[in-house]
């Protein structure tokens, strides 16, 4: 094996290793008991849109509580699991729990880019791909000569329908993608200064030649001192974008290269860093989010000093995380602070380390009240606490829209088999616990903390909590009650209306005056483009049910806040629930199915005092 | 919502550097306040070349030291040539740099009196270093299309080169060009910049393909066989392309299955979650260029590989925690075209060794607390069976404590070599030996199976020893392609901790740094495809003391036949 081999290849076990001991099992005592249920499967199968067979796809099921399940989640990332002749496959030993599935496909991409589902031992799962789109083009200096071997980048910040998406900051969205940033450049001019960036999802996208790129630490190319080119020949308040649908190939992206002058922030971190790793920095763009660039601060500089180099100008935030869990030593991180750059360097930046929080606590599943022994409640497929998906997740609400969140993806666990819980690694703010529960059986009845004195329990759910820096909140009790109902239909748009029936939003508002402010009772969907929809997991009682049109910038691509997190969110469509007195009644266990939702234009509420 | 895959993704990619930073991390030096030039020209095919970026990046000995001063920030120096092909680099900090410039389409030209394509060279105070030129032509380019059995495009697919007679060099890949080895989305590969004579293309092979599932394609030469010795040469001239080399690959459904378990050598029970490597075999002819694969355990013990071409092949598991006490038997299989079953993988509970860590020669505090900060590890040597790669993923793992206690665990029975790395600060701070009882275990502490040994003490010191070397050739000049590598080793210390390595720079001088103090044996050797046999390694052995760089000449004599 020649020698860059070899380097190679130890880079490789070293990051699987190293995979392995970031997936290390936390220091403080978390409850990882797994249940000693017989492991399951996960089957599936993988189609093109239009039904055709994927083979060879490579698949992933990712644990939701990848902290607390280290091994599983490293075992997946190594297990060569590929779809057959016929599409299908099958992820085999599965523990109790939730799980993401994955499917890998050079040059495709997944169709449906709505909201992450989570899946269990024993569900069956169709994944849809598509072709993904090219970019193609020429980058060339101002003579015409060829500007070989640059790197190319291509983010997307608007989605298939042209609406405005944050973008992915690790180029691709996918690990694999990110990996082999690590290990080739993924798109590079060649001799003639031809290049072709693939597998790109629909949408639109800024194409830019140069520059360091995110995970630039491994190679210096001549041209990663500059700050990028975007197409057609400037910096990005000047790019065009480059719109493609799915298996487009957009052709003749050339770009005039100039050598726009780079820029560096440097600064200091400040605060606890008892890692024998060091700190990592990172600059994202404030407009779309993209990862800009990462410096590194060494455990044992004086002064924790960092540079970040080759930025173009403009607004960004920068942010430091640091820790190692493998120490056990918590994940310490900074609040990400907004830089800008105008024609200089900016130096002096300051950033903060502060200790990371947690909260813990138990979920507990109680029974239907009346013991509930109708039909409809039994069930093939019972749920086991160990399959809810948990999380912590920031309520953005009084935070600027474009500050971003490093660490949300921590934010999620699974309990164990007696239900209690660990989420860690949370930054301060306001949260809300989120779950997604396995099955149709169960739903959500409270979210409580019980505070010292233990006589005072504190409603969570109405609306949420606040973490402090650091802070541990322990004790929260997450009820959950047997004999849910669902309820699924359609939206049947008038023949004038132009918004089209996947845009349409429907709600489901409780109309018994004392649940007001039940917020758990409170539910939102989107209609799919062919107007249908379904909600589960509901307790049963009497709804209103309406149906508004998304925020026309919203994207269908992002997670909205629920208009029921406010309480003049629930005010409004209780409101407009009472007018319109479109009303349903779900007993225990109910299955409503054909529900059909005529779409009428909003009626404007007026102001209407509440006690 | 978006996807948790992102979310994990970025987690990951948080978490990787965070914690793979400490695997790497080291000091950056002090920039100095000297600085000096460097001044040369860019020909190409030999007229002026205008306009060629030449980069100047900080040089370290070998290729895992560059890595490490690019995660720490060290940014290449840029310049770009004139109309007449003339760069000059001023106010350079002065150090060592390799200059080269970044022309990913040119190499250097073979009869050239400058023959390299990067040049080693030290920068001096006040000095403008001159002529350090490089004579460039075109590269070749070879070009074509990669289609499975059913005439679909193979995407993302690895292209390899070997060289089909003496002229070709093999080293080829580098990080800033790896990106061509690969197929898009048509298929379509574009390998340029290569340097003239011929070669035997192929597709598949999987070099990276065992991460993540990826379609392993079994090696296939153009223009569509399996066997090398079948294989068309595709030949390459100097600014020239050769298009439609296209290759059907032969099988890219399936090669044979490995398949087998993971026992505790001790008790037979099945263990899960273990990882299996399985790599080609020294007598294996793919050895080299197959680096194998990785793979869980699964519940029963349980572990397969999928796509094995027949071949002699050597497997070993380990587990993911870090804390795990067990290491991995090594295990041969062979594939003679058909299914292996039944391959059993004993993992046992190993070794241990304890005992304290000091520092030589000082108290300073603030360098005693820097120890539990650097990562402990140990190999073990003694079982012939085994290659350096399969004894790195076997390695024992090992911790020092901030009270000054260390542990190093998970050791199989033979002679294990203790080794201390990560960031030691600008002065250096080296593992310099171990001592048990008294005694120096240079040739590693002799352990037994499942034996704990404590009292042992990991004795580290300040690494500040210099070699300045340089070497004089005789008997003809050096040429062209030679790369001339000097290597210090601690003449009592078998440990590979006690050595040193830099590039012998343009001017025959060169720099081996960060040594501990001791005697060493200083060696030149030519790495070079071009010489018609080895020249005779020189040695010379120099005193390294603390504080005064040892100083050494060796005479490199061309004609003399070598080892």
């Amino acid at each position: 094996m020649n020698m860059d081999m070899k380097r190679v290849f130890s880079l490789v076990i070293l990051l699987t290793l190293c995979i392995a001991a970031f997936a290390q099992k936390p220091q403080r005592p978390a409850p990882v008991e797994k249940s000693k249920s017989p492991s399951r499967s996960i089957t599936g199968r993988v189609i093109i849109e239009g039904g055709q067979a994927v083979p060879s796809a490579a698949i992933l099921a990712l644990p939701v509580n990848f902290m607390g399940n280290q091994s599983a989640a490293v075992a997946s990332l190594l297990r060569p699991i590929t779809t057959d002749e016929a599409g299908r496959f099958e992820v085999k030993d599965l523990s109790s729990g939730a799980y993401s599935i994955h499917v890998l496909l050079a040059g495709y991409v997944v169709s449906d880019r709505r909201e992450q589902k989570y899946y269990r031992p024993g569900d069956t799962v169709t994944i849809s791909l598509t072709k993904g789109a090219v970019i193609t083009g020429r980058v060339t200096n101002f003579t015409g000569e060829p500007i070989v071997g640059a790197r190319m980048r291509a983010v997307r910040i608007k989605d298939a329908d042209g609406r405005p998406v944050r973008a992915d900051a690790l180029g691709g969205g996918s690990i694999f993608g990110f990996l082999d940033q690590i290990m080739n450049i993924e798109s590079q001019t060649d001799d003639r200064g031809v290049y072709r960036i693939y597998g790109l999802e629909p949408g639109s996208y800024h194409v830019s030649a140069g520059g360091k790129g995110q995970v630039s630490f491994l190679s210096t190319g001549g041209y990663d001192s500059d700050a990028p080119t975007y197409y057609p020949s400037g910096t990005i308040d000047t790019a065009a974008e480059v719109k493609v649908q799915a298996g487009d190939e957009a052709t003749g992206i050339d770009i005039r290269y100039r050598e726009n002058r780079g820029y560096a922030i440097s600064g200091t971190i400040k605060g606890q860093s008892t890692s024998t790793a060091g700190i990592s920095v990172m600059l994202t763009r404030a407009a779309s989010g993209a990862l800009e660039g990462i410096a590194f601060v060494l455990p044992n500089s004086p002064n924790h000093g960092f540079i970040l180099t080759s930025v173009s100008e403009g607004d960004y935030y920068i942010a430091a995380v640091a820790g190692n869990t493998m120490e056990g030593t918590s994940v310490a991180a900074s609040v990400a602070r907004r830089v800008s750059v105008k024609g200089a360097d900016v130096t002096g930046i300051e950033l903060a380390l502060t200790p990371l929080g947690s909260v813990s606590g138990r979920v507990l599943v109680e029974p239907a009240p009346g013991a509930d022994s109708r039909a409809e409640c039994k069930t093939a497929r019972p749920a086991s606490v160990e399959e809810v998906a948990l999380m912590a997740q920031s309520d953005r609400k009084d935070r600027p829209k474009d500050e971003p969140e490093l660490l949300a993806s921590y934010a999620t666990s699974t309990p164990n088999a007696k239900g209690e819980f660990v989420i860690r690694f949370l930054e301060q703010g306001q949260k809300r616990m989120v779950m997604k529960l396995p099955g149709e059986q169960w739903y959500a009845r409270a979210i409580t903390l019980s505070a010292t004195p233990a006589s005072r329990t504190v409603d969570l759910a109405r609306d949420g909590f606040s973490l402090k820096q650091g802070e541990s909140v322990n004790g929260i009790t997450i009820t959950l009650s047997e004999g849910a109902a669902s309820l699924s239909g359609k939206v049947v748009m008038g023949k004038e209306e132009t918004i089209p029936a996947g845009r349409m939003r429907v709600h489901l508002v409780p109309a018994e005056a004392l649940s007001a402010d039940e917020t758990l009772r409170f539910a939102e969907t989107t209609a799919q483009p062919d107007g249908t929809f379904k909600f589960t997991n509901l307790a049963p009682g009497r709804y209103w049910i309406i149906v508004r049109p998304m925020p026309d910038e919203e994207s269908l691509e992002t997670a909205s806040r629920p208009v029921a997190w406010d309480a003049s969110g629930r005010a409004g469509l209780r409101f407009e629930g009472e007018a319109l007195a479109n009303a349903v009644e779900l007993k225990p266990c109910q299955r409503v199915a054909d529900f059909l939702l005529r779409y009428t234009p909003p009626v404007k509420p007026t102001t209407k005092k509440l006690n | 919502m978006k996807t948790s895959m992102k979310f994990f993704a970025r987690i990951f990619f948080i978490a990787l550097i965070v914690v793979c930073a400490s695997a790497n991390a080291f000091a950056q030096d002090q920039k100095e306040q000297k600085s000096g030039s460097v001044t040369g020209r860019v020909t190409i095919d030999g007229r002026a070349a205008a306009g060629v970026i030449v980069l100047l990046s900080p040089s370290g000995s070998d290729p895992a030291r560059r890595i490490e001063l690019s995660l720490a920030g060290a940014t290449a120096i840029r310049t770009t040539t004139d109309e007449n092909g003339n760069f000059n680099f001023s106010d350079v900090p002065a150090g060592r740099y390799r200059a080269a410039p970044y022309t990913l389409s040119h190499i250097a030209a073979p009869d050239s009196k400058s023959s390299e394509h990067e040049r080693e060279i030290t920068v001096t105070h006040d000095q403008t270093l001159e002529g350090i030129d490089f004579a460039l032509i075109r590269g070749g380019v070879i070009t074509g299309r990669v289609t499975d059995a059913n005439g679909r495009p193979l995407i993302r697919e690895t292209i390899s080169l070997a060289g089909a007679d003496d002229s070709a060099p093999a080293r080829l890949w580098s990080p800033n060009n790896s990106s061509m080895f690969l197929t898009d989305d048509r298929g379509v590969y574009r390998l340029y910049g290569l340097p003239p004579g011929k070669y035997f293309v192929s597709a598949g092979g999987g070099e990276m393909s065992f991460f993540f599932g990826d379609r392993k394609t079994p090696r296939t030469y153009y223009p569509g066989v399996a066997d090398r010795a079948r294989a068309k040469p595709v030949e390459v001239t100097a600014g020239g392309e050769a298009i439609g080399i296209d290759i059907g690959v032969v099988n890219s459904a399936r090669g044979y299955q490995a398949s087998g378990r993971v026992i505790d050598g001790d008790t037979g029970k099945p263990l899960p979650n273990a990882i299996v490597l399985f790599m080609a075999a020294k007598e294996n002819p793919a050895a080299g260029s197959f680096p194998g694969g990785v793979s869980p355990s699964g519940s029963k013990g349980e572990f397969h590989f999928d796509n094995v071409s027949s071949g002699v092949y050597m497997a070993t598991a380990q587990f993911v925690e870090p804390e795990s006490e067990f290491y991995g038997d090594m295990v041969n299989f062979e594939i003679k075209n058909e299914d292996v079953k039944g391959i059993e993988i004993k993992l046992r509970r190993g070794g241990s060794i304890t005992g304290f860590v000091v520092v030589d020669d000082t108290a300073d505090p603030e360098i005693l607390a820097r120890l539990s900060q650097m990562n402990l590890a140990a190999h073990v040597t003694g079982d012939s069976a085994s290659t350096a790669e399969a004894d790195s993923f076997g390695a024992g793992r090992g911790k020092i404590n901030p009270d000054g206690s260390f542990r190093v665990w998970g050791l199989k029975p033979g002679k294990v070599h203790i080794r201390a790395g990560g960031y030691s600060g600008p002065k250096g701070l080296k593992l310099a030996r171990v001592e048990r009882d008294g005694l120096d275990q240079t040739d590693g502490v002799e352990l037994k199976a499942g034996e704990h040994i404590s009292g042992v003490r990991l004795v580290f010191a300040t690494s500040s020893g210099v070699i300045r070397g340089r070497v004089v050739i005789e008997g003809g000049p050096l040429p062209a392609g030679t790369t001339l590598i000097a290597s210090a080793k601690n003449i009592a210390d078998e440990d590979s901790d006690a050595e040193g390595r830099a590039k012998v720079d343009a001017a025959g001088n060169f720099v081996i740094e960060n040594l501990l103090p001791g005697a060493y044996e200083v060696t030149v050797s030519a790495e070079s495809d071009a010489l018609p046999s080895q020249p005779q390694k020189v040695k010379q052995t120099v005193n390294v003391a603390k504080d005064v760089p040892a100083e050494v000449t060796l005479v490199l004599n061309l004609k003399a036949k070598g080892n």
